[in-house]
């Protein structure tokens, strides 16, 4: 609002403020630092010409001072042990805490735990005795060069050869 | 061999609490429970003007900020982010009752144009030479006679500091009915503290 439109403020015989409610507000936008400075330039002059205005003006930033006092200090009416089972319980009942610290696992621990899992479980194949797994006669891009041997006998024993390196391992599991 | 260390709770600042319930660690969130319960719990009571109420929406808010402590990033201090945690918690309430009751007579006054427009204009100050705690205790028995939408504007703004445009946001309504309801607001307090309106 330009403060061309203000007008000034009249009460009436039994001293009632009449000043309308765009008027107002835009009174109290001034005095809590809510308009721009050309608004703020033109209500401040406005404030100087017109004395209802300023007597407004004047309960506005009273009732603001007050407040500004500060609020009646009020204590929680319960013990600190018996507030905090209580939100103890709330936190048990709406929230599984292991969510949020699986989002909280480094980027590392993301990607190797599935990687060890699946190592852990060839292992535990390897270990009992699933031997199929690695009954390679061949190995694609490498037909010659890797060869693995089942087991002839009760030991369970593997061979693996590898021709290009030269290299023989024999697998014998424990426990057997 | 394992080493144990003791962490003194009691004399870690709300910052070094705040990272480590965010690790999981309970009884940093449980110190900073003890430390702000007292102003979660007034800011609901401010809001709610209701003892029961305010317990609950106060326990309430520290649920949630142990749920949403991951997205504390410190842009705030660790008070003012539970605050705001429980103001969001009493305005919903605050609305929830809305829907389930008629229209006060002070909403019908605020759509017309109320009668706080048409009250003479105080001067001078009427608490002047008021003791600080009297002078509180005066404001906070004005501010319970007033309507839920009034008390809120004054809480937030005065209290909270909040500005119009924020008020408006969280109270799911226009910035010009921010600001008329803060102009009725504080014209009401004005007569309240005055002892010109009686006492509902």
């Amino acid at each position: 609002m330009r403060a061309e439109k203000w007008r000034p403020c009249s009460q009436d015989s039994s001293g009632r403020n009449n000043m309308n409610i765009d008027q107002t507000v835009k009174l109290q936008a001034y005095l809590d630092n809510e308009v721009s400075s050309a608004e703020a330039r033109e209500t401040a002059a406005w404030l100087a010409r017109d004395p209802d205005a300023r007597q407004l003006a004047e309960e506005l930033t009273l009732v603001k001072k007050l407040m500004a006092e500060g609020e009646v200090a009020v204590k929680l009416p319960e013990s600190r042990e018996f507030h905090w089972s209580k939100i103890q319980r709330g936190i048990a009942q709406v929230e599984p805490r292991s969510e949020v610290r699986r989002s909280r696992a480094p980027w590392w621990a993301r990607i190797l735990g599935p990687v060890a899992a699946a190592a852990a479980v060839v292992l535990l194949m390897v270990a009992s005795g699933s031997f199929d797994v690695f009954r390679l006669k061949s190995v694609a891009g490498g037909a010659q060069e890797i060869e693995t041997e089942e087991p002839t006998d009760d030991s369970g024993a593997i061979t693996f050869r590898s021709h290009r390196e030269g290299m023989t391992v024999v697998w014998i599991p424990s426990g057997r | 061999m394992s080493k144990t260390t003791l962490i003194d709770y009691p004399n870690l600042l709300d910052d070094a609490l705040v990272k480590a319930a965010q690790k999981g660690d309970m009884v940093a969130f449980e110190e900073l429970v003890g430390r702000h319960r007292d102003k979660i719990y007034a800011r609901a009571f401010s809001m709610l003007r209701n003892e029961d109420d305010a317990v609950d929406l106060s326990q309430e808010a520290w649920v949630k900020g142990w749920q949403r402590l991951v997205q504390f990033h410190g842009d705030s201090s660790f008070a003012t982010w539970m605050t705001r945690i429980v103001i969001n918690l009493c305005l919903d309430q605050l609305r929830k009752q809305k829907r389930v009751r008629t229209d006060s007579i002070d909403q019908l006054e605020e759509g017309m144009g109320g009668v706080e427009r048409q009250m003479p204009i105080l001067n001078p100050n009427p608490t002047a030479g008021l003791e600080r705690s009297e002078l509180r205790q005066r404001i906070d028995k004005a501010l319970a006679q007033l309507s839920y939408e009034h008390r809120t504007v004054l809480v937030l703004h005065e209290f909270e500091d909040l500005e119009y445009k924020m008020i408006a946001k969280k109270m799911q309504c226009s910035i010009g009915t921010v600001m008329s309801r803060l102009f009725y607001a504080r014209r009401k307090m004005a007569a309240l503290l005055a002892g010109l309106k009686r006492e509902e």
